[in-house]
């Protein structure tokens, strides 16, 4: 992996994760913060790359700059998500539990979601949840950065006259 | 192949991508009885939307899969594509300075994040339509941007099928 890829990843990957535990700034998130998330990587990437010998800014930059994007704030989301549950009093299973419940109008809730529940309430962690909750950011914020990132190439290449 | 052929074919996969994605959020309206595809895409659209049904357009008492935001998101893009496929309104976009391009960008996301904020801090709760139009004109202006992106992968197809031995 080039590291001229990897530092504007980690920047918006982080920036994306941060935002993502902001309360009311948080909804815009996958369709606001995440696409120009993945437009900033791609600016980055250019702006660091731009002046060397046979650099080509290709559409394919804005698939592994979403990729990278996702997977770090992924990663950054589960950390901050379980700090978060485990120094608060807050149960978000239970809170998800009574929303399904309330308004997605399912009844049954599956067992797996009843025990994240009952761990959370005793050991103010839960495994399932902080995989569960990297594998969800990870493929969201990959296809909305991705977006992001075909957007950003295609303004680069209009702003800057880039063929 | 001719890059105009690759440029069409992209469009219209990403065209398609897109109908089957809206269309398939219907599904609890026209198949309120099969139960696999309705957990499956539950669980399938609730990756990027809330789903909270009072939120969400339906019919007779049932909820489409997806809330009346995001709809209007997926249809904006839909109609922008559509609209900048006219090679007029494509051009007369395609004209103007990148600055006025961005100034039309922010001004049809703000009523957008204007809409998320308030609603969020509890100042205002807009309804299902509000939240549609919002959402419907957010995205009208970046489809260009999106089929620009397309043109310019069917370029690269294009030239490394062609010239890159």
């Amino acid at each position: 992996m080039q590291s001229k890829r990897l530092l504007p990843a980690l920047v918006c990957g982080f920036g994306v994760a941060v935002i993502s535990i902001i309360p009311i700034i948080q909804a815009m998130n996958c369709c606001v913060f995440t696409p120009l998330a993945g437009g900033l990587g791609v600016y980055l990437v250019f702006k660091q790359s731009h002046g060397d010998e046979g650099f080509r800014l290709q559409t394919s930059e804005a698939m592994i700059m979403g990729l990278l994007i996702g997977l770090i704030s992924g990663v950054f989301d589960a950390v901050f998500q379980s700090i978060i549950i485990a120094v608060s009093k807050t149960n978000p299973v239970d809170d998800a539990i009574f929303i399904i419940k309330e308004y997605v109008q399912i009844t049954d809730i599956p067992n797996i979601i009843l025990d994240m529940a009952k761990e959370i309430e005793e050991k103010r962690f839960s495994l399932v949840l902080t995989i569960s909750i990297f594998f969800t950011n990870f493929i969201v914020n990959t296809i909305f950065a991705a977006i992001g990132g075909l957007i950003g190439i295609s303004m680069i290449k209009r702003r800057f006259n880039v063929n | 192949m001719i890059e105009e052929k690759i440029n069409f074919y992209l469009n219209l996969f990403f065209f398609l991508l897109l109908g089957l994605w809206i269309i398939f959020s219907f599904a609890p309206i026209i198949l309120p009885y099969d139960i696999i595809s309705l957990l499956s895409s539950k669980y399938l659209y609730g990756l990027t939307c809330h789903q909270i049904s009072e939120r969400c357009f339906g019919f007779d008492g049932i909820s489409m899969l997806i809330c009346s935001r995001c709809f209007g998101i997926y249809i904006g893009l839909i109609a922008g594509i559509v609209l900048f496929s006219f090679s007029k309104i494509r051009s007369r976009f395609d004209g103007l300075m990148f600055s006025s391009q961005l100034i039309i960008l922010i001004l049809f996301a703000a009523p957008f994040c204007f809409d998320i904020i308030l609603s969020k801090s509890a100042m205002y709760n807009s309804g299902n339509a509000i939240r549609f139009v919002t959402g419907f004109f957010l995205t009208i202006p970046f489809s260009f941007f999106i089929k620009s992106s397309l043109t310019n992968l069917s370029k690269e197809i294009y030239y490394k099928t062609n010239y890159a031995k």
